[in-house]
């Protein structure tokens, strides 16, 4: 079969062949070809075919650095003890039911983008290391992957926030988020994969519970864990 | 006399491209287990022995002879340290060895660019 991609490469060695006929100074090419190994171009496709896999393969390596773990679990903390006291002002009647749940959901907001801004800053300190074009992929997983999982943590809060159901709103934080970080993962590390399952079990655990230690589990999970995670992968990975 | 060439030959441009491409093939880089160190050296900026052994399932002798070579380059720096104790070697690519990774890379896309090229002028 007549080999195209062979002919071109011919066509190249017989370009040189005019050329060194000539004596012009793209004799010393000729020597430089002979010594080097010369991929045609189906090696070359398979060369940066095996590159690509390669890294985007590694990306599963770098998926979150322990410091952002340790400082969501402190913001989740900080938010249990800043709804500790908005429900004892409720009990005490301080502050009416409305404002109550308007300052709920300003905690846990805060706390939100407190970890994924803190989270942000940290990857960008490690951008230049582990490449633009990766990160940008993997935050594309990232939203896909736990976005089912947070939407439905959302509208169910806001749901249960409407019909008073206060305490039922951490047992389903601990669900949805569970979904959410094991999606996330599945298609990354295993560690992050098994904090998703553990949020899942403390959250089934917690729905067994008296409806009391809600908020204790809260800083138990979103925070002991958080921290936990943090240092397991910060001892292992580097900070 | 260049212009001459280009004239009597039509197919020259590419032929020059192609030559330039083959000229400049790392070969310090262009060999399957050292390819595959830069790749993720270059994803992940380090790693260390361990990771890069499991990664790229070479054995400890191979990887390390790779390994040396490509210090002996300037294109991985080695870095020892203790950890509790335990010794930890990693390596980091180097902006040489980034620099030379990419241009590797480049001269790969021209081999398969002209090779195409040549393709189309054929038919």
């Amino acid at each position: 079969m007549y080999n195209q991609r062979h002919f071109a490469t011919q066509r190249a060695f017989e370009g040189v062949k005019f050329l060194v006929n000539q004596k012009s100074k793209v004799v010393s090419l000729m020597a430089v070809i002979d010594e080097v190994h010369t991929p045609d171009a189906r090696e070359a496709e398979e060369n940066l075919r095996a590159i690509r896999e390669l890294m985007e393969r590694s990306t599963r390596f770098s998926t979150f650095s322990g410091l952002s773990g340790i400082m969501a679990g402190c913001a989740s903390i900080g938010g249990c003890f800043i709804t500790l006291s908005l429900q004892r002002m409720l009990v005490e009647s301080a502050i009416s039911n409305r404002d109550f749940k308007i300052s709920f959901l300003l905690t846990w907001s805060a706390v939100i983008f407190a970890a994924i801004g803190v989270d942000y800053l940290l990857t960008k300190r490690r951008a230049p290391r582990v490449g633009k074009r990766i990160l940008s992929r993997l935050g594309k997983q990232m939203v896909i992957g736990s976005g089912p999982g947070l939407g439905s943590g959302a509208l169910l809060t806001l749901m249960l926030l409407q019909h008073n159901l206060v305490t039922s709103i951490f047992p389903t934080w601990m669900l949805c988020y569970g979904c959410a970080v094991s999606a996330v993962g599945l298609f990354s590390q295993r560690e992050v994969l098994y904090l998703g399952l553990a949020f899942l079990v403390a959250g089934a655990v917690t729905l067994a519970l008296p409806p009391g230690i809600g908020l204790f589990m809260v800083g138990v999970t979103f925070g002991g864990f958080h921290i936990a995670y943090g240092t397991i992968i910060a001892r292992k990975d580097g900070w | 006399m260049m212009l001459d060439v280009l004239a009597a030959y039509p197919n020259a441009a590419h032929a020059f491209e192609a030559i330039e491409a083959l000229g400049s093939i790392d070969d310090a880089i262009h060999q399957k287990a050292r390819m595959g160190i830069m790749s993720l050296l270059l994803t992940l900026g380090e790693a260390d022995f361990k990771l890069l052994k499991e990664s790229l399932a070479l054995s400890d002798g191979n990887l390390s002879t790779h390994l040396t070579l490509l210090e002996d380059r300037g294109y991985v720096s080695c870095h020892k340290e203790f950890i509790r104790k335990k010794p930890r070697t990693s390596y980091a690519i180097t902006d040489a060895g980034r620099n030379a990774f990419l241009r590797y890379i480049a001269a790969l896309e021209r081999i398969v660019r002209a090779s195409e090229t040549a393709d189309t002028v054929i038919k």
